[in-house]
């Protein structure tokens, strides 16, 4: 029953996909305007069917009903009701299948929004987004169709992947990442759709700009909230291992945010058109390269949970949708000429251009790295690794000219900068960067690259208040207002730039912590007798022996800790543990974490022995560590939100 | 319920019994064999180091280094050890020889390349600027909006 | 021209990048590669379970030797012990059989074997030093020594057919 019904819905999405497709498309190149309605009626119809087979298999899981292979699959009688929500997306064939919904969300969204306005690229627009719609309803529909009825169900199953349902953020985790990935079709939809038309005014930058920003946040916080996880649940004491699904994610990332640099030289100087494109078009590849790096199987990654056949099919439409950029920008790239030229390399342009430079840089050191173990191995037949290591080499020195571009940037005039000015307002950040260091320095912190983020960190910082905060204190001297209204009208009346900066504050305190918890980490392992007490950093961690536990759906062996500070005082901590899962080979480890933003002390659970009821602990201190996912979400979830918020003198006006 | 019972229960279900490792050796020795070991893939694992990985494989992987370390033996010595059985795969970094020097010098090109076209692309110094652009280049805009609310 | 060239090149990235993808299906990526084919294999001395004794590699030169890593935790384990019994048993004349233990307790082992029989001696490892010294990635894994103490072959994977045993084990009986 319930397959069918939801397997019926799937094919009503594709149908109307496919409709909306062929019909946006073909109508869109030859002009026929008239035909809008028609595609937006099938985009809606889309949405609703995707919706509704989501919903339908939520109902499935939490009726327990393993007739349904996806629930047969993932499901059992023993999990928790959350975690039989949260498995719709905890294998393949559910995430596709929840992927269709989100998708279907946003071309709703989309269609609905400008549904009054720019009608001249809307159906070439929700042509191309619809067909991307169309594969994946394909997808569901056949490779990775969850929906198959099992004529003899199983009376339980096993229930889904254990280190799913080991921490609460993977409730919220997969979701975010799915948001930033499926949003790029659109700002991939609008592109490709003024490519098509052969035109970009500056009406349908708009739209461009602000949808990449919207998958671009919840791409941000996906990822934030997925090094989180890493470091709350994996238990080795790090959060970032440029694992393959890792850089899957972060690569769409970075020519997001370079084409939100970008786009600005392009609003400002009509120049950098096809770039500017290009990097709309690429984010949404590489977005679609990373869910095939996931969900192919052909990576070895610690988050590839599932493998399938759905490889194939997906590489073709990979194929095809590089061989459809690769023309399009050729064929139309021409007509995308620059109106204007730019000034020289000390000027806000030359910046941006080369923060667009890094930005690649460090995207290919990503791609490279991630696909060099395929190269090596399909072309020299040696199988290699390009871990870690590789990484933080490679791309540490890039982030931190990053770190400096987004300190001279913003001081930086269009066109060309007068050189005594320039001097002048270089002064004081440059000056508070230089005592940050030689402050570090007193302070008894070494090493160039820590140092070099602070000291930059310092600059920024003061670059960027300035930036915020100017506007605000010509209206408090000129208008004698309050601080706080004077800060809230400027910044109503820029939300964009406004919202610009305090993301950037968020990533200064993002690279930070990155910084301080990677160079100044304290690290101590051993193996402790009940009552005995190991030293790390300058806290006491005492093993008070083994404590052991059973829940509805894992039993635990963990050991009871305490804290002990220098003055001699303890705090109670949750201790850590191996968790048990039914039908999973190895126990999962859950750390314990104790602190909130000056420094974490880590302590992970490496073995333990009943006999002697002994335990053996990998301890950390990490220093600011929590300031990544604390402040860098806050931070960058409110400047994009203030950059994003409806313009209330436009609604007004129109 | 006693603590045997329930770990029998989780044996029974097979699984591996977590190990202990070897102790540390002395600081200085000890902070070589995790710097080592950071550089050594974990053979049971998904892409991590033996350093970094809870397994208790990669432990006696890491155990396998200290005895080396202790023996004297130089890092080469010790990545060799490895090498022998795993080939390059066993390194976390390729090594910048080779093919794999293409991974290390490939983005140093681009750079080179990038910084070309961008400079390419942007005016010289000492040109004058394109006659009459369309916006007002050195302008900000934005201050003037403020301006222009001030002044309503 | 230019722009002929320019767009040759992306098709060629393009086409590079996807033939590169495609040529990795059907390989598996968590495969471990083993380099010690074709040496001689590591020397060890360790204790058995199963009578006070101290076996060394070196001790059996001159004849053929299987080793099989395995844990009691293992699932696929328990699957092939019976082939690798019966081996023992049909080629046990001619090569010497060797488990083992690694990644274990010394007493599971022993309730291990006490209920499922054993056919050869076995060994424990109890820090897994052979195992990593062998260059072991997973669990159960066989090894196949030549009369010359050569590793002739790894095979990572459980034997759950006896006839593709029997066919692995000639090799190294030549």
């Amino acid at each position: 029953m319930n397959s069918t019904l939801g397997y019926g819905l799937v094919l009503l999405g594709l149908g109307f996909a496919a409709f909306a497709a062929i019909t946006g498309l073909v109508t869109g190149l030859t002009r026929r305007e008239s035909a809008l309605p028609w595609v937006r009626g099938a985009v809606y119809g889309y949405a609703a069917s995707m919706l509704a087979s989501n919903l339908v298999m939520v109902a499935a899981l939490l009726q327990h009903d393993f007739s349904v292979k996806y629930v047969a699959q993932v499901g059992s009688r023993a999990t928790p009701t959350i975690f039989t929500i949260v498995s719709l997306w905890s294998a393949l064939e559910g995430s596709i299948l929840f992927w269709g919904a989100v998708m279907g969300g946003y071309l709703f969204a989309f269609a609905f929004i400008y549904r009054k306005q720019h009608g001249r690229y809307m159906q070439l627009s929700l042509g191309v987004m619809a067909a991307v719609a169309t594969f994946f309803a394909f997808l569901i529909a056949g490779p990775a169709n969850p929906w198959v009825h099992l004529p003899n169900p199983p009376l339980d199953g096993p229930g889904p992947n254990p280190l799913l349902q080991n921490h609460v953020l993977m409730i919220i985790h997969p979701p975010m990442l799915y948001l930033g990935y499926v949003g790029m079709t659109i700002p991939f939809g609008i592109a490709a759709g003024a490519l098509l038309r052969g035109e970009l005014g500056d009406a349908w930058l708009v739209p461009l700009r602000k949808w990449t920003l919207v998958p671009w946040i919840f791409l941000s916080i996906g990822i934030i909230l997925g090094s989180w996880w890493a470091y709350a649940v994996l238990g080795w004491g790090g959060y970032w291992a440029w694992d393959p699904v890792e850089n899957a994610s972060f690569m769409p990332w970075l020519t997001a945010t370079a084409f939100m640099h970008s786009t600005m030289v392009l609003e400002k100087k009509k120049a950098l058109k096809l770039w500017t494109i290009a990097l709309a078009l690429s984010s949404f590849v590489l977005t679609i390269v990373g869910t095939f790096m996931t969900r192919s199987g052909v990576f070895n990654s610690v988050h590839s949970f599932t493998q399938s056949d759905i490889g194939p099919t997906f590489l073709v439409f990979i194929a095809v949708l590089l061989v459809f950029c690769v023309l399009l920008l050729a064929a139309r790239g021409p007509m995308l000429v620059a109106e204007s030229s730019l000034g020289g390399i000390v000027s806000r342009e030359g910046s941006i251009l080369l923060n667009n430079l890094v930005f690649a840089c460090i995207t290919m050191v990503v791609l490279l790295g991630t696909l060099f173990p395929l190269i090596s191995e399909g072309l020299f037949n040696e199988k290699l690794t390009v871990g870690e290591p590789y990484f933080n080499q490679m791309a540490l020195p890039f982030m931190v000219a990053m770190l400096f571009l987004m300190g001279v940037g913003p001081m930086l005039p269009w066109g060309a900068a007068d050189a005594k000015t320039l001097r002048d307002t270089a002064l004081l950040p440059g000056a508070v960067g230089v005592v940050v260091v030689l402050v570090c320095l007193a302070l008894g912190y070494r090493g160039a690259m820590p140092l070099a983020t602070f000291g930059l960190a310092g600059f920024v910082t003061v670059v960027t208040l300035r930036e915020l905060l100017l506007p605000a204190r010509q209206r408090v001297e000129a208008q004698k207002e309050s601080w706080g209204t004077a800060l809230f009208v400027s910044a109503s009346r820029a939300r964009r730039r406004f919202g610009g900066y305090v993301v950037h504050l968020g990533i200064v305190v993002i690279a930070v912590a990155v910084a301080a918890s990677s160079a100044y980490k304290t690290h101590a392992t051993g193996t402790l007798k009940p009552g005995e007490t190991m030293p790390v950093g300058n806290y006491q961690v005492r093993f008070d022996g083994l404590d052991r536990g059973r829940e509805p759906h894992r039993e635990w062996v963990g050991a009871k800790i305490t804290l002990l500070t220098e003055d001699g005082r303890e705090h109670a901590a949750e201790g850590p543990r191996f968790n048990y899962y039914e039908r999973s080979t190895d126990p999962i480890g859950s750390p314990s974490v104790t602190g909130r933003f000056v420094r974490d002390v880590y302590v992970s659970l490496l073995a333990y022995d009943q006999a002697t009821g002994t335990a053996s602990f990998n301890m950390w201190l990490f220093p600011l560590v929590g300031a990544i996912w604390y402040w860098g979400i806050f931070l960058l979830a409110l400047g994009t939100l203030i950059a994003l918020f409806p313009d209330q003198r436009k609604r007004a006006a129109s | 319920m006693t603590l045997a019972l329930v770990l029998s229960m989780v044996l029974s279900q097979g699984y591996a019994p977590p190990r202990q490792g070897q102790d540390p050796l002395d600081v200085e020795r000890e902070a070589r064999v995790q710097r080592v070991g950071k550089l050594l893939r974990c053979a049971v694992c998904q892409g991590v180091s033996i350093a970094d990985s809870p397994a208790s494989m990669a432990r006696a992987q890491l155990d396998k280094v200290r005895e080396l370390v202790a023996a004297g033996k130089s890092d080469d010595e010790i990545y060799e050890y490895f090498v022998e059985r795993y080939g390059e795969w066993a390194l976390m970094e390729p090594r910048k020889a080779g093919v794999a020097l293409t991974v290390w010098v490939a983005p140093l090109l681009a750079l080179v390349i990038g910084l070309f076209l961008v400079f390419g692309t942007l005016r010289r110094p000492g040109t004058p600027a394109s006659p009459a652009p369309p916006v007002d280049s050195v302008s900000d805009d934005f201050l003037d909006q403020v301006r222009k609310d001030l002044e309503k | 021209m230019k722009r002929g060239l320019a767009l040759l090149a992306a098709l060629g990235v393009v086409g590079g990048l996807v033939f590169i993808l495609a040529r990795a299906f059907g390989k598996d990526p968590h495969e471990v590669p083993f380099k010690l084919k074709g040496k001689p294999a590591p020397d060890f001395s360790i204790k058995r379970l199963d009578a006070d004794e101290v076996v060394s590699l070196s001790s059996f030169k001159g004849r053929p030797v299987v080793l099989n890593f395995w844990a009691t935790w293992c699932g696929p384990c328990k699957y092939e012990h019976p082939v690798l019994d019966w081996a023992a048993g049909e080629f046990g004349d001619q090569a010497v059989f060797l488990g083992i233990v690694f990644e274990d307790t010394e007493a599971n082992t022993r309730a291990f074997l006490k209920q499922n029989g054993w056919n050869f001696p076995q060994l424990f490892d109890p820090k897994s030093t052979v195992a990593v010294d062998y260059g072991v990635s997973g669990v159960p894994e066989t090894y196949f020594i030549n009369r010359d103490g050569i590793i002739v072959k790894k095979y990572p994977a459980p034997f759950t057919d006896p006839r593709v045993f029997a066919a692995e084990v000639k090799e190294i009986l030549q």
